[in-house]
């Protein structure tokens, strides 16, 4: 409640009663008879349209792509068609809104074509009309559910925050936990095993700090920092068994800039990687991954869980040094039956080979491709705009830019979705400050499609909303664990202390 | 009563009311009108987020609290809807305790929980919109107490909870506790006293089962804020025992007048206008001991920083000194550097620390006062980065409305127009920044140029950026100056902190160097305290030091530092209180025995 903006009240509403409240006062488009429009004014040009549309490749279980004209106008008639299907809207404003229920009907019967969405736009008494926007609908469905977590795009500290769930078919968002549940508490690090919500954690800081973890339809909280490492554990990645979680220990620093649009920068003062076995609640590491001459971090297991992927780095001296701290992807060997992690370290990507750093590697579904972010130095790359998103083809050995995913801003946190041709990643692109998530395809041999925008129900929704979708990650299933089950779990008890195990 | 009496009763009525009002008005515009200006400051009012506040518990209190806040800009509108609020809530009051008591008592009664809200408005945590709430609860009462048929009044009274809890969040259980008790003492015959019972029970349950109903089916809160809602208190963990006494205050009051009624017992009228001008006595004097003076004088600093009313900041610090934080002696700091005169008044102002710049501090609107010298000086993403730092570290997370302001503005300078576009929508839905924010949005979208329609601040501030990048450290303020006056050989307030800088740290190099740029400044009368560093410096060296020879020395001063000199030697090394009485506010004072602080 304590911040205004439209949709985060609607996150803390549950879902259907708040929706339905919406709905009932808010201005719908409808169908209508078609005006006259035989004696529009062609433009020949796409139509000034936020968000943008045209070229994007949308899976057909994705939620209506409303959207407002960017001139000004009095009326819009908006004809959507495709080779099976057609439907025609009528608005008396600039914002194109299309109802749910036609529009999951319609794309539908549209997969493996084309859409064509042909504006029409009234000022005075004449009617324009614009080429039509094109995109392409695969067959390939996205994950049902997109889970994020809202943070305004501070500098060091944070204040109100929240993790949620939203459908991606729809525009329902429901709430994980918020700092109405929690005040005063940063959540964050949310992580699922296969995209799926039977074992997830979460990172939570400050009041009632801890690890909240849910496996074997068990929710516990733990305490990840022990006299063995100089933190708490965070960035973590599930093995495929469920039964280890790879994290990195990190200790961070920013800096500021007194000019241009990059406002900050983070630094890795130290990092290290262990691996956490759930069961036993026992951290282990060895030392490939806790090198006190390198920076380790951000790991990642292939789906078969026999290798482990993670950057890292030669240490240096900070923040001095920063802009020679470039991170080489590399992997190790992992037994999850011994638990045991591999000697040799692989060095998939080379620094110095690329001329770059790179950082959060995520390997895709079949095990084909690893995604990751390059940035000029460093490994966090949500400050770079340079950061760019490529594609490590495991076969072939080759690294290719995603062209069609990248702007001249930060791409970075990117996610597979459970079927591995959808990719959600937050981009800066829009104004350089807030992190928005977009989703783009993949196809079968890892070239991309161009992204779009996560749809929003008010086409005006990114205008005034003051928040950054951070850590997007596609779920295949529905959270179903209530905030107050978290809650009480967080705040109950400080939380078991999980054990550093020496022999490895 | 007689004609006479029942004369002299409203007569009494009104001069007690009138007394108390007047005094509620005189004790907030003498002891803390500039808290109540800053609370404006504190939070955005948004009005296109009328229905998102009312799909909330509390929501209209919410709501109507921010509408009226923003009148707190002026400090006029401040005392007016204070006081506007307060004579309403005794009205009420008094129109609820006539019912239970005689009208002899009932003003006495109604005094004291409007004195107990006027009183919570002290406490910085304390939201307007309680006041609010607590105003719609005693409406709902009045209009319970004035139905008299008993299974419609019961509907009523269920529909009032609800109606109240949604609304007025908390506020719920003055009323439920004050029908519950109302119904008890009722000397209604026409129900019995089961009925009433049943009345009053189901109330004061349903007061408590629809928060935690609802908090199961509709929204997630902590349990205290489904409870209570977020129209009370800032901090949402915590339940003060003063809101506690407040929102049960009536049903308290009702329960004791009540008694006194069927016990007979009766004050004779002039006791109770005695009683009452008693307690107004003690309500003024409770008052000025919970108000914090220190915050009061911290505050005007602030407010005035944000009217940019230097010169009035420079009077007041003269005439008042400055209070013992950081927070006032940056903004003085700050106005005086503004107005060029920090090389000049620095040592005349008491209590003036030399802090120029304040870290980043999680503290209310502090890292608001922090932005301030960043903004003015140039050093726009610093400016902007306390001022986002602000919106994240007010306890309640609502917008502080002159954030989002400077947020905007540097994003203006910067020529962010995407981003300025964002936080000037904000400001556009208020009532007195949407004409400055509307007037910026249309110029944006008209694709003007930026200096056609950027004020002359804002131009001034875009010429004074720093053209090459370093890393912000607040313990190293002078790097940055350094840079500004690289960039920007005419930034004034660069070029005084700078100096100032120096000479509080002792660098003469440095000072004597940069007077190589003094010219450039055009100062009108050379700065004092050059003036008597150079005079000090004089008697360091034998040797000619060219670069002095911009700073003129006056007579006067030359005269005082032969006096310093004189008593110095006579043994005023010993004798700090003497020299501080005779030379507290020089430089050479600073020199050798610190700041004079007191």
């Amino acid at each position: 409640m304590r911040v205004y903006r439209h949709a985060l009240v609607m996150k803390r509403v549950n879902g259907t009663i708040a929706l339905s409240l919406v709905i009932a006062i808010s201005f719908f488009g409808c169908k209508e008879g078609k005006p006259d429009l035989s004696n529009a004014f062609e433009t020949g040009i796409l139509p000034k349209v936020f968000p943008e549309y045209d070229g994007v490749t949308v899976p057909w279980n994705i939620a209506p792509l409303n959207f407002k004209y960017l001139d000004s106008c009095r009326y819009l008639y908006v004809n959507v068609s495709s080779s099976y299907s057609e439907m025609d809207y009528f608005f008396d404003s600039n914002k194109v809104k299309f109802s749910e229920k036609d529009w999951t009907n319609f794309l539908s019967n549209s997969r493996e074509d084309s859409v064509f969405i042909t504006v029409y736009s009234r000022n005075g008494s004449k009617w324009t009309k614009h080429n039509p926007i094109r995109f392409y609908v695969s067959e390939h469905r996205i994950d049902k559910l997109l889970l994020y977590r809202r943070i305004m795009p501070g500098y060091q500290t944070w204040n109100t925050m929240g993790v949620y769930q939203r459908e991606l078919s729809s525009f329902k968002e429901k709430l994980i936990l918020d700092s109405e549940v929690m005040p005063g508490t940063c959540m964050n690090c949310h992580n699922f095993r296969d995209n799926k919500a039977d074992s997830w954690m979460l990172h939570l800081r400050e009041n009632y700090g801890g690890t909240i973890i849910f496996s074997d339809g068990d929710l516990k909280k733990i305490q990840t920092k022990t006299d063995h490492t100089f933190g708490s554990a965070g960035f973590p990645a599930w093995h495929p068994s469920g039964n280890y979680i790879a994290f990195s220990v990190n200790q961070v620093t920013q800096i500021f800039h007194a000019i241009g649009d990059v406002r900050a920068h983070a630094l890795d003062m130290k990092s290290d990687m262990v691996i956490y076995n759930v069961d036993r609640n026992e951290f282990f590491t060895s030392s490939v991954l806790s090198s006190p001459n390198a920076y380790e971090a951000f790991p990642c297991f292939s789906p078969d869980g026999e290798r482990l992927y993670f950057v890292s780095s030669p240490s240096g001296k900070l923040p001095e040094e920063q802009e020679e701290m470039k991170y080489s992807l590399c992997s190790v060997s992992f037994d999850e039956y011994k638990g045991i992690i591999g000697n040799d370290v692989d060095t998939i990507i080379s620094a110095r080979t690329l001329g770059k750093s790179v950082s959060l590697p995520r390997v895709s579904p079949d095990g084909k491709y690893i995604m990751l972010t390059t940035l000029d130095y460093g490994n966090f790359p949500a400050y770079n705009p340079e950061a760019d998103l490529y594609i490590y083809d495991l076969t072939k050995r080759e690294l290719v830019e995603l062209k069609a995913f990248n702007s001249d801003n930060v791409e970075s946190w990117h996610s597979w979705s459970s079927n591995g041709h959808w990719v959600v990643f937050s981009s800066r692109r829009r104004d350089g400050l807030f992190m928005d998530a977009w989703i783009g395809y993949v196809d079968e041999k890892g070239a991309p499609q161009k992204p779009f925008l996560l749809p929003q129900k008010d086409p005006d929704f990114y205008d005034s909303f003051l928040f950054s979708f951070n850590v997007p990650e596609f779920l295949n299933e529905p959270f179903e664990i209530s905030p107050y089950q978290i809650a009480n779990v967080a705040t109950k008890s400080k939380g078991q202390q999980a054990e550093f195990e020496n022999s490895h | 009563m007689t004609k006479m009496g029942v004369y002299f009763y409203k007569v009494q009525i009104f001069v007690v009311a009138g007394l108390f009002i007047i005094t509620t008005g005189l004790l907030f515009g003498i002891f803390h009108i500039e808290q109540l200006v800053y609370r404006e400051q504190l939070q955005l009012f948004q009005d296109n987020n009328f229905l998102e506040k009312l799909i909330v518990p509390g929501g209209l209190s919410i709501f109507a609290g921010e509408f009226f806040l923003q009148f707190f800009k002026l400090h006029i509108g401040a005392l007016f809807v204070t006081v506007f609020f307060v004579t309403i809530i005794i009205i009420f009051l008094f129109r609820i305790f006539s019912f239970v008591t005689n009208k002899n008592t009932a003003i006495f009664f109604s005094l004291l929980p409007a004195a107990g809200y006027a009183l919570l408005l002290l406490d910085r945590f304390f939201y307007f919109s309680g006041l609010v709430a607590f105003l719609l609860s005693i409406i709902g009462i009045d209009i319970y107490i004035r139905e008299k048929r008993g299974w419609r009044k019961f509907i009523l009274g269920l529909l009032l909870v609800v109606f109240t809890y949604w609304f007025a969040g908390g506020a719920v259980f003055t009323f439920s506790f004050s029908v519950f008790l109302l119904e008890i003492v009722s000397a209604d015959s026409r129900s019995s006293f089961r009925g009433k019972l049943f009345f009053g029970v189901s109330y004061i349950v349903l007061s408590f089962l629809l928060p935690a109903l609802l908090r199961n089916i509709l929204f997630y809160e902590n349990v205290l804020q489904s409870f209570v809602s977020e129209a009370f208190y800032r901090i949402p963990v915590f339940l003060p025992v003063e809101l506690i006494l407040a929102l049960l205050s009536v049903p308290l009051l009702i329960f004791i007048a009540a008694f006194f009624e069927s016990a007979n017992i009766s004050f004779p009228q002039r006791m109770v206008y005695f009683l009452s001008l008693f307690m107004i006595i003690l309500f003024g004097g409770i008052f000025y001991c919970l108000n914090n003076t220190n915050e009061e004088r911290i505050r005007k600093l602030d407010n005035l920083v944000f009217n940019k009313k230097w010169n009035e900041i420079a009077i007041h610090a003269r005439k008042q000194g400055v209070p013992d934080s950081k927070e006032a002696s940056v903004a003085v700091n700050l106005s005086l550097a503004k107005e060029g005169r920090l090389t000049t008044d620095f040592f005349k102002i008491q209590g003036l620390q030399p802090v120029f710049v304040i870290p980043y501090e999680r503290k209310g609107m502090t890292p608001f006062m922090a932005s301030e010298p960043y903004y003015y000086l140039g050093l726009n993403n610093f400016a902007r980065m306390m001022a986002m730092e602000t919106l994240e570290s007010t306890v309640d997370a609502k917008l502080p409305v002159r954030a989002v302001k400077r947020i905007s503005e540097t994003f203006l300078i910067s020529g962010n127009d995407k981003l300025a576009q964002k936080y000037l929508g904000l400001l556009s839905e208020t009532m007195f920044y949407s004409t400055w924010s509307k007037r910026h949005l249309s110029q944006i979208r008209g694709n003007e140029s930026k200096t056609e329609f950027l004020s002359q601040e804002l131009n001034e501030i875009r010429s004074r950026l720093p053209d090459e990048d370093f890393y912000y450290n607040e313990k190293h303020f002078e790097v940055a100056l350094l840079y500004l006056l690289r960039a920007n050989k005419h930034n004034r307030m660069a070029y005084e902190y700078l100096m100032m800088h120096y000479l509080l740290n002792k660098n003469f190099d440095s000072f004597i160097n940069f007077l190589s740029i003094y010219s450039l400044f055009k100062y009108e009368e050379t700065p004092l305290i050059f003036q008597e560093a150079k005079a000090y410096i004089q008697t360091l060296t034998s040797d000619d030091v060219p670069l002095l020879d911009v700073v003129n020395i006056s007579k006067n001063v030359e005269e005082k530092f032969n006096m310093y000199i004189s008593e110095f030697r006579k043994g005023g090394n010993k004798r700090p209180e003497r020299m501080k009485d005779l030379f507290g506010d020089t430089y050479w004072y600073y020199l050798h025995f610190g700041r004079n602080d007191s």
